[in-house]
């Protein structure tokens, strides 16, 4: 039993070290900050090896948490920003992205409808390919495939009203 | 003119830059889901508590149970409090539960279990005892949803029928984790890798991952009561690329009993899959852009090309060489043939080099006529002599090393990321998409394949 313990902690620890990198890059890019990001990965993680009894799987298990993880930290900070707007309801609003080739496509992605949102960030992000986001999301392959065509569509069309 | 790239396009293009770990990072971690691990073993527990007292209240309330929205008790005892519906509308996340460990027979079993679950996408297969038993290794689709997972299937008529045998619990590769390959030595004594190294020596029904071969492992060969492993160090690993870029390497070599792993040769410079070939007596390892070679069991040591070569093959060159290398069965310094594949990156045809002396001298035979877009991936010699080349737009097979003909060309599109002669008439091929869900198998020593689907 300790031995399978100290299996479990050297593979544990061997993919918090290949894939905690990667994770927390791909965060801080959703997220655009360090120490957000580290916070995010190092929260996947824990849960993780929290409910991971086994050596099931556990990348697309992390990106999924990570996912999760990143929307509730967009919606803490919508809800923030709306906050702050009412309080300084005078003041004119300030554009959301810079117009052009400076296009915040996180503000977008950000922008997206949750649904399509989860789809996109696995897809086209995380790499993930339609039938494993499938699985992730529990929604069957052809809702994904709409779903992600959905969302190029909506960011095309957005990019298209600033630029 | 304004460039008019697409932002979206862009940002996707654009590869993620690594993020390091704060220092101690992995012990807080560990420490915190130690603690959450307790405190949900504790409100398992409190949990457990509770139904107990419902069952021994169960008489006193069981009439309250059907009788009606009136009942006290039943709004305790079937419903959700306020306060618990309220916490679980705020939880941050959801959180997916990984698929439990599953025990599944072992290869000798092969043939008469369950059929492997649809979408198993197979990326690498091994036969042993002349073909009489097969395992197959790859991912396995919407099966372990929510998450992709290994599973193995064996066969015991080559590949006309697959069922599910034990699989190693780990993941399919992601930097220096996962396993993508798997070879068998005997019915009992199996390993995945690729790049985790796990080894089976129950057939596959328990699996125990090997630490002590350090880094990406990318090729394993099994011979004779021996086991040899190709490790490799510096690469650029990321996701299933994991042979990417490295710049090292070491052969270690076991018994097949499992033990120890001794180190056998090391270097610096490329090493690919397939690398690492094995007769019954005889070793051979290409990597780093030199030939090293020993007697199963003996040491092992570098095969310079001698001055008295008729020609020095490019691949042996210099360090950033690449080849692919086949021996037939008697293959040593004194007998047998070994064949060498360079220059097999798209673009250029593949020159084929033979060896009768192990190495030490060479010759340049034909070149291997595979269309310009094609890179090798893969080089087979059947105990009867064939060649057989798997390549990114086709499998191409010789009788005699110079004269090659085309088999499954378009039909499999992106062609075979490997090829393996079981006999010399009986051969496996993988393809390079495992999204295909099969294998490929010859009975005529490669001149017609046949698709072996893994799963029903």
């Amino acid at each position: 039993m300790a031995r399978l313990r100290t299996a479990d902690r050297a593979a544990a620890e061997e993919l918090f070290n290949a894939c905690y990198p990667r994770l927390a890059g791909w965060v801080r890019r959703l997220v655009d900050d360090d120490e957000t990001a580290h916070e995010i990965a190092a929260e996947a993680f824990t849960r993780l090896m929290s409910r991971w009894s086994g050596l099931e799987n556990p990348q697309s298990y992390l990106y999924m948490i990570a996912t999760n993880l990143v929307r509730d930290h967009w919606r803490k900070i919508s809800r923030e920003r709306r906050a702050i707007r009412t309080m300084t309801a005078t003041v004119p609003r300030e554009p959301s992205w810079q117009p052009a080739q400076d296009v915040d496509v996180r503000a977008l992605i950000e922008d997206l409808p949750p649904k399509l949102r989860s789809a996109f960030l696995l897809h086209y992000y995380a790499g993930f390919g339609v039938k494993e986001v499938a699985a992730l999301l529990g929604r069957p392959e052809g809702t994904v495939k709409a779903d992600l065509h959905h969302a190029r569509n909506r960011l095309k069309a957005a990019v298209g009203e600033v630029t | 003119m304004t460039n008019h790239r697409d932002p979206i396009e862009e940002w996707l293009s654009e590869d993620v830059d690594l993020l390091q770990p704060p220092q101690g990072a992995f012990r807080t971690v560990r420490r915190r889901a130690r603690r959450r691990k307790a405190v949900q073993a504790m409100s398992a527990a409190a949990a457990a508590a509770v139904v107990v007292a419902a069952a021994v209240s169960l008489p006193q309330v069981a009439g309250n149970l059907f009788s009606g929205p009136s009942s006290g008790p039943q709004k305790y005892l079937t419903g959700t409090p306020e306060s618990a519906t309220r916490t679980s509308a705020k939880a941050t996340s959801r959180t997916p539960h990984p698929p439990a460990t599953r025990h599944l027979p072992p290869l000798s079993s092969a043939g008469s279990g369950q059929r492997p679950p649809a979408g198993f996408s197979p990326t690498s297969v091994t036969f042993i005892n002349g073909g009489s038993l097969g395992a197959v290794i790859g991912q396995g689709g919407a099966s372990c949803a929510p998450t992709p997972c290994t599973l193995v299937a064996g066969t015991s008529d080559y590949g006309r029928r697959w069922t599910e045998i034990g699989a190693p619990p780990a993941a399919p590769p992601a930097g220096s984790s996962g396993v993508s390959q798997i070879r068998f030595a005997d019915k009992r004594n199996g390993w995945a890798y690729g790049p985790a190294l796990w080894a089976t020596h129950d057939g596959g029904t328990k699996w125990r991952r090997v630490t002590i071969v350090p880094g990406p492992v990318i090729d394993l060969a099994t011979v004779g009561g021996r086991v040899f492993a190709v490790a490799v160090s510096g690469c650029a690993a990321s996701g299933s690329q994991y042979a990417k870029g490295c710049t090292g390497f070491t052969l270690f070599g076991a018994s097949t009993a499992g033990g120890t792993w001794h180190q056998l040769a090391g270097g610096l410079g490329p090493v690919t899959s397939g690398a690492l070939q094995l007769t019954a007596q005889y070793g051979y390892l290409l990597a780093g852009g030199t030939l090293y070679s020993g007697p199963i069991g003996g040491s092992w040591r570098t095969v310079p090309v001698s001055t008295s070569s008729a020609v020095t093959p490019a691949c042996l060159r210099s360090t950033a060489g690449r080849g692919l290398i086949a021996p037939t069965p008697i293959s040593s310094p004194r007998s047998g043939t070994l064949y060498l594949v360079c220059d097999f990156a798209a673009g250029k045809l593949s020159a084929l080099y033979a060896s009768g002396d192990g190495g030490r001298t060479w010759q340049a035979k034909r070149t291997i006529p595979t269309p310009a877009s094609a890179s090798a991936t893969s080089l087979a010699v059947s105990p009867a002599g064939p060649l057989v080349l798997a390549t990114t737009a086709g499998i191409y097979y010789s009788l005699d090393a110079r004269a090659w003909h085309g088999a499954l060309g378009s039909r499999v599109l992106g062609g075979f990321r490997f090829v393996g002669m079981t006999t010399a008439r009986m051969g496996v091929a993988v393809p390079s998409d495992s999204g295909l869900h099969e294998v490929f198998t010859t009975i005529d020593g490669g001149k017609t394949w046949r698709a072996s689907k893994i799963s029903q």
